[in-house]
């Protein structure tokens, strides 16, 4: 059992000084400036819009809301 | 001396309006599904477009910036008249101004898709495909995906058109194939700046 452990810690400093810097990230496909711009730009992008989108339809929820409890003008609103 | 009978049971449902009609909010969601949609597929093209030294590959015909520029307007054009389509039914229900209006912006999203269908004919023959590069991949993909929701959203506005001239059209019918129109016509100036111009 001992020797396992040994086996194990060995193995796992090993683990921790053999690996040379890794290339194994998405962006491995180009090693260019403007990939990895790109990569920031999107995840921003995909992050962002959704909580964009539910801003703005709250948003238009309660400007609806108000308008609703406005007294009506010569246009007839909605449904 | 007459007394007036106020029924005030509790049991009794109330005639409220809906603040928000099932059709609409179902439409919200499904239009904000496909901006997430697009998202993906315009992170997916800046990303591999990034990596490229030339963007569009040398031995790739360009694409038609100015025949699609002018198309493009007259998509707007189709966003602007269904804007005034849907004042002209607002005032007065089911009238004439709002079926021909109506028409019209049918009419011109009908050219823009056939006008798209005769360029992409073009760009074929020219050797842009799906598996010529992947500037063609990405091209097919992304301007496809706008041009099948501009089919379905003509297809759906048909059928309301048809409804209006029955006199059968509800407000909220009207609504829900407006925000989806209004999406595809929105979503192509970014989609036309990002492949045709970029």
């Amino acid at each position: 059992m001992k020797i396992i452990r040994k086996i194990a810690s060995f193995a796992l400093l090993l683990a921790i000084w053999a690996p040379q810097s890794a290339l194994a990230c998405s962006v491995c496909f180009s090693a260019r400036e403007e990939t990895r711009a790109a990569f920031y730009q999107t995840t921003a992008l995909l992050t962002f819009l959704p909580l964009l989108m539910m801003a703005a339809f709250i948003m238009w929820v309660r400007k609806r809301m108000k308008n609703a409890c406005a007294p009506q003008g010569d246009e007839p609103a909605r449904p | 001396m007459e007394t007036a009978i106020i029924d005030e049971s509790p049991d009794k449902p109330s005639a409220r309006k809906p603040f928000l009609p099932n059709g609409v909010l179902g439409m919200i969601c499904f239009v904000a599904m496909e901006i997430m949609f697009f998202a993906a597929l315009i992170s997916a093209y800046m990303i591999v477009k990034s990596g490229m030294l030339f963007w569009p590959p040398p031995d790739q015909p360009r694409l038609p910036v100015v025949a699609t520029a002018v198309n493009s307007l007259i998509l707007l054009a189709s966003g602007w008249l269904l804007f005034k389509a849907e004042r002209s039914f607002r005032r007065e229900e089911n009238g004439k101004g709002a079926y021909r209006l109506f028409q019209f912006s049918i009419t011109l999203g009908t050219l823009f898709v056939l006008i798209q269908g005769f360029e992409w004919v073009r760009l074929i023959g020219y050797g842009v495909t799906m598996t010529s590069s992947t500037y063609g991949s990405f091209f097919y993909l992304i301007i496809g995906a706008h041009g099948s929701h501009a089919v379905a959203a003509l297809i759906v506005m048909a059928l309301m058109l048809k409804k209006m001239k029955m006199k059968q059209l509800s407000a909220v019918d009207f609504w829900c194939s407006q925000i989806f129109w209004y999406f595809v016509v929105g979503v192509w100036p970014i989609l036309y700046i990002l492949v045709y111009l970029n």
